[in-house]
């Protein structure tokens, strides 16, 4: 039976994940009223939400708005499977950078997203649509492919038939369009987007594979629509998922 | 029942936080310390919280993805990186400082690094190795305020006289005495050196990074192997990028 004591905690962490969800990935700071509004709580419960936040400094505080706060940071900084795989991946997605001159992703898959966990900058003049910490629809991009591509069919499955957003005319919103194009990226190991996620951008993932052939993240290498010249850029990425993979193997058995 | 009071209820100085939110951040914060994986029975043992309490709790935050099941216990989870990614003043402290850090990197050849203040600790949220490469200041890390070079670059222009007391309390009345005067030549020279007092062998030279208003929001530094760097040729370089940074930021 749930006690009283299990009750409240319940609603202190949902209320407390509604008000850090509040903030988006551009925002800068917040009052009140605003984040009330968005965490769909009443402006006297934020208000003492944030008041605590702020004491422990998970909420910073500048006047009469509020940010995410620095300690938010330094846990975020601590979350060990993003550090080890990015601290792992970099010297790889470096050489990726340097050979094709253009923007290198490294990403995990969370539920129908893919979180980026890594991002090296080529020289490619395009917007940046990614940000490390930052999410996209996994069906609509290169990484999610790769990722769903050789996660257990069921779960494909399940995000195939949940529902595709449309991002621009070229996304795949046909549940069999996707899981037909899965059964062609794991066949290769290669996934491909073309404008799928946002227009004049295309991009080419693969798999990075630990124990039992388990995705752990993919990696990819994007570029603007003109400047793409996608056989010989394939070839580098899968290769340098396949390095990936091995070094994960191998940090596993010592 | 648990009454909305304990909202109000400031957090807890004793070793056992009352407050839900107390006792949440607590479990985070010990299993941050583990480094890794920790099991309920030490987290219990760590938080000092009855183990009925914490197995409650941990399945609460893993249910909200805050912490992530391991075959050795729980890990902190990816809800956590994603928050920490949006977090407003090293995201755009970040932003002003990356091609100001790579540049005095090039210039110095020495290990690189950008400061905020958190309680009386500098955590750092960038670092870019020189020719001392293993040094404890990867990016969440953190560095005692009382006796960097960052953080008496911070304190030296921090306006919030309890940081500084606080950051200060462990002295005796001379080293405190001692401390204020080491600030306010900080203050006049705009940089702060750490001669080998918090790590053997390494030297520092740190800057404030600063508003428009003046107020201080963190501190970029360069360190590097003693009888190797020279200091006095290294401060005008790191006084020139906490300028810097301080102007993209304000342009920004």
């Amino acid at each position: 039976m749930r006690t009283a004591v299990w009750t409240e905690s319940v609603s202190v962490l949902d209320r407390v994940t509604a008000v850090f969800e509040a903030f988006r990935e551009h925002d800068d700071g917040l009052g009140v009223s605003e984040l009330a509004r968005r965490a769909n709580l009443p402006k006297s419960t934020v208000s003492r939400i944030a008041a605590d936040l702020v004491v422990q400094r998970l909420l910073d505080r500048d006047g009469d708005k509020l940010y995410l706060g620095v300690r938010l940071f330094e846990l975020g900084q601590t979350v060990e499977q993003p550090r080890m795989l990015r601290q792992l991946a970099l010297p790889v997605m470096t050489d990726l950078r340097n050979v094709t001159d253009r923007t290198v992703h490294l990403a995990v898959l969370e539920g129908t997203d893919v979180v980026f966990i890594g991002i090296v900058r080529g020289q490619a003049p395009t917007t940046p649509l990614a940000r490390v910490g930052g999410r996209l629809p996994a069906h609509a991009t290169a990484l999610g492919k790769a990722l769903l591509a050789f996660s257990p069919p069921d779960e494909a499955e399940r995000i195939a038939y949940g529902g595709l957003e449309r991002r621009t005319p070229h996304t795949i919103t046909e549940p069999s369009s996707l899981l037909h194009e899965l059964a062609d990226v794991r066949r290769t190991g290669i996934a491909t987007e073309h404008e799928e996620c946002a227009t004049g951008r295309t991009c080419t993932a693969s798999p990075i594979l630990g124990h039992g052939g388990m995705p752990v993240a993919a990696i990819s290498v994007t570029g603007s629509v003109e400047a793409a010249a996608p056989d010989r850029s394939a070839a580098m990425v899968r290769a340098a998922a396949i390095t990936l993979s091995h070094r994960i193997s191998d940090g596993r058995n010592h | 029942m648990t009454s909305l009071a304990e909202w109000n209820t400031s957090p807890a100085r004793s070793s056992e936080p009352v407050s839900v939110l107390g006792r949440i951040i607590a479990i985070l914060d010990a299993v941050k310390e583990s480094g890794g994986s920790v099991t309920i029975t030490e987290l219990a043992a760590r938080t000092d919280m009855p183990k009925s309490t914490v197995s409650r709790l941990v399945a609460e935050l893993i249910g909200q993805r805050y912490l992530e099941r391991t075959d050795e216990g729980v890990t902190l989870g990816l809800r956590l990186f994603e928050l920490g990614a949006r977090a407003s003043l090293p995201r755009r402290l970040l932003s002003a400082a990356a091609p100001v850090i790579r540049n005095l990197r090039d210039v110095t050849g020495e290990r690189v690094g950008l400061w905020v203040q958190q309680g009386t600790d500098m955590v750092s949220i960038a670092a870019v190795a020189g020719r001392l490469p293993m040094l404890p200041t990867r990016a969440g890390m953190r560095s005692p305020a009382l006796t960097t070079a960052s953080g008496k670059a911070y304190l030296a222009f921090c306006a919030d006289q309890g940081v500084v007391n606080r950051v200060s309390a462990p002295l005796f009345p001379e080293a405190a005495d001692h401390f204020r005067d080491e600030l306010s030549h900080v203050r006049a020279a705009v940089v702060a050196m750490d001669m080998e007092v918090s790590y053997p062998g390494i030297l520092a030279v740190a800057s404030p990074v600063l508003t428009a208003d003046r107020v201080v929001l963190g501190a970029i530094s360069v360190a590097g192997p003693s009888g190797a760097m020279d200091p006095e040729r290294v401060a005008p370089l790191v006084r020139a990028a906490g300028k810097t940074v301080t102007r993209r930021l304000t342009a920004a």
